[in-house]
């Protein structure tokens, strides 16, 4: 069998992928370049940080669901320290204090509860997907409890705004990556899909699945998704701090 | 504490850094003495670009194995390859990748990497390094290194968990289907190389 990604959606994949380069020429890399050019540095970082701390409370709710109790209590007492002292997210006071941001979603819950991805799925704006995470995305549209808050306020237009903000820090940041991507790639569509593929393999369970998966279907011997990273920051400072105590 | 009361952590010590698995240690220190002293000659955004690429061509056949990750890139393809097209295709990737990286080193000055650790596999080990730079997040680089004439040779770069060689055989093989075959992707390669 070939270890290569199964893609069975590629022409309706492409097409969605091809109106979505075509908007994001258009309108979302204008948009990442007036927004680098117009706001200051600190404003950006401030926006950055509010982005992350409304994504809190729904990453909360993954923690729980995925069982991940320490991170669940991380993720609380960071939200709670950059609301109280952070003003309301616009400074990370929490990042000093040893609770760095993380990021979770409803895609890698489904995940943890043995979701396989399924096959590839261009979504129209939200762009590389699969069929399990664009599940989660659909969750997290009517569940995130930021965006319930707004629209109970009758703040109708927030969640949209978020959504639109949180498009453009993310085209801003990878402005110079995509360009180079986009530039240098012979396929750009197939470079894109197998970038979101690992990436997204590595992220949700480090790439345990794809890896195991890959050697399954490895008839031919051929080199598949390497071996799963050992954790190595947990192993060595317990190892270091051990004589110490 | 009292220091006698130390002297009971020295044998945990050594099991903590011992590890269950065994390890290449060569390879890691091929990869540290790659970054200590290759990698910056590489980056110095002083050196013109010319001389860049012809170090990064002389580094690209010394301390990578091209003919393992044109195998490796190529997959399935490279078994049905004729022995010309085999020559062809090694001679482009050669091109098309030292056309493709030297620009990036630019961005890569002032890198600093750490080796986190080493594992064996099935004869070749893997070194997973952390990369940091002057600003910006840590980031995980993982070195696939195999032995090529009894000398450690590259063979993958994982960057965050994302494989260039799987990447570069996901989209070659892309390109093979589309245009029916490898000699569309040897055509689409000579003419990014001729620019």
């Amino acid at each position: 069998m070939d270890i290569s990604y199964s893609d069975p959606l590629e022409p309706l994949n492409r097409l969605v992928f091809a109106v979505n380069e075509m908007l994001d020429t258009i309108v979302f890399r204008p948009a990442a370049v007036v927004y680098g050019k117009v706001m200051p540095a600190p404003a950006k970082r401030g926006v950055r940080n509010v982005i992350r701390h409304l994504s809190l409370p729904f990453t909360f709710i993954n923690d729980v669901a995925q069982g991940e109790w320490e991170r669940s209590g991380d993720t609380a007492q960071r939200f709670i320290l950059n609301t109280m002292i952070g003003f309301v997210g616009l400074v990370d006071v929490a990042e000093d204090h040893g609770l760095p941001h993380r990021s979770t979603d409803f895609g890698s819950t489904l995940a943890s509860w043995g979701v396989g991805e399924g096959p590839y799925l261009v979504l129209p704006l939200a762009g590389p997907s699969n069929i399990r995470d664009g599940a989660g995305l659909v969750v997290q549209s009517v569940a995130d409890p930021v965006d319930i808050a707004f629209r109970r306020a009758d703040l109708d237009l927030m969640p949209l705004i978020r959504a639109g903000v949180t498009t453009v820090d993310f085209r801003y940041r990878n402005l110079d990556t995509l360009d180079d991507f986009k530039a240098n790639a012979l396929d750009y569509y197939a470079f894109i899909r197998t970038l979101y593929r690992q990436r997204r393999a590595f992220e949700v369970d480090g790439g345990q699945e794809m890896y195991l998966r890959g050697k399954q279907d490895n008839e031919d011997g051929e080199y598949a998704y390497p071996p799963p990273r050992p954790d190595f920051s947990r192993a060595k400072p317990s190892a270091e701090t051990r004589p110490a105590k | 504490m009292r220091p006698w009361f130390l002297a009971l952590f020295v044998p945990f010590l050594f099991l903590a850094f011992a590890g269950p698995a065994t390890a290449d240690e060569g390879a890691g220190d091929f990869i540290r003495e790659l970054a200590a002293n290759v990698l910056p000659q590489l980056t110095d955004p002083a050196t013109p670009i010319d001389e860049r690429r012809a170090r990064f061509r002389e580094v690209l056949s010394r301390d990578f194995d091209l003919d393992k990750i044109g195998k490796l890139v190529l997959g399935r393809h490279w078994r049905r390859a004729k022995p010309a097209q085999r020559a062809d295709f090694r001679m482009l990737l050669e091109n098309y990748l030292s056309g493709l990286y030297t620009n990036r080193f630019e961005d890569l000055a002032g890198l600093r990497i750490k080796v986190d650790g080493v594992r064996d596999f099935e004869g070749w080990s893997m070194v997973y390094t952390t990369a940091t730079r002057t600003k910006g997040p840590p980031v995980l680089l993982d070195w696939r290194v195999d032995r090529k004439d009894g000398a450690y040779a590259i063979t993958d770069l994982v960057i965050e968990g994302v494989s260039m060689v799987i990447a570069q055989r996901e989209e070659f093989s892309a390109i093979v289907l589309q245009s029916g075959g490898l000699d569309g992707l040897l055509l689409r390669l000579r003419a990014r190389i001729a620019g």
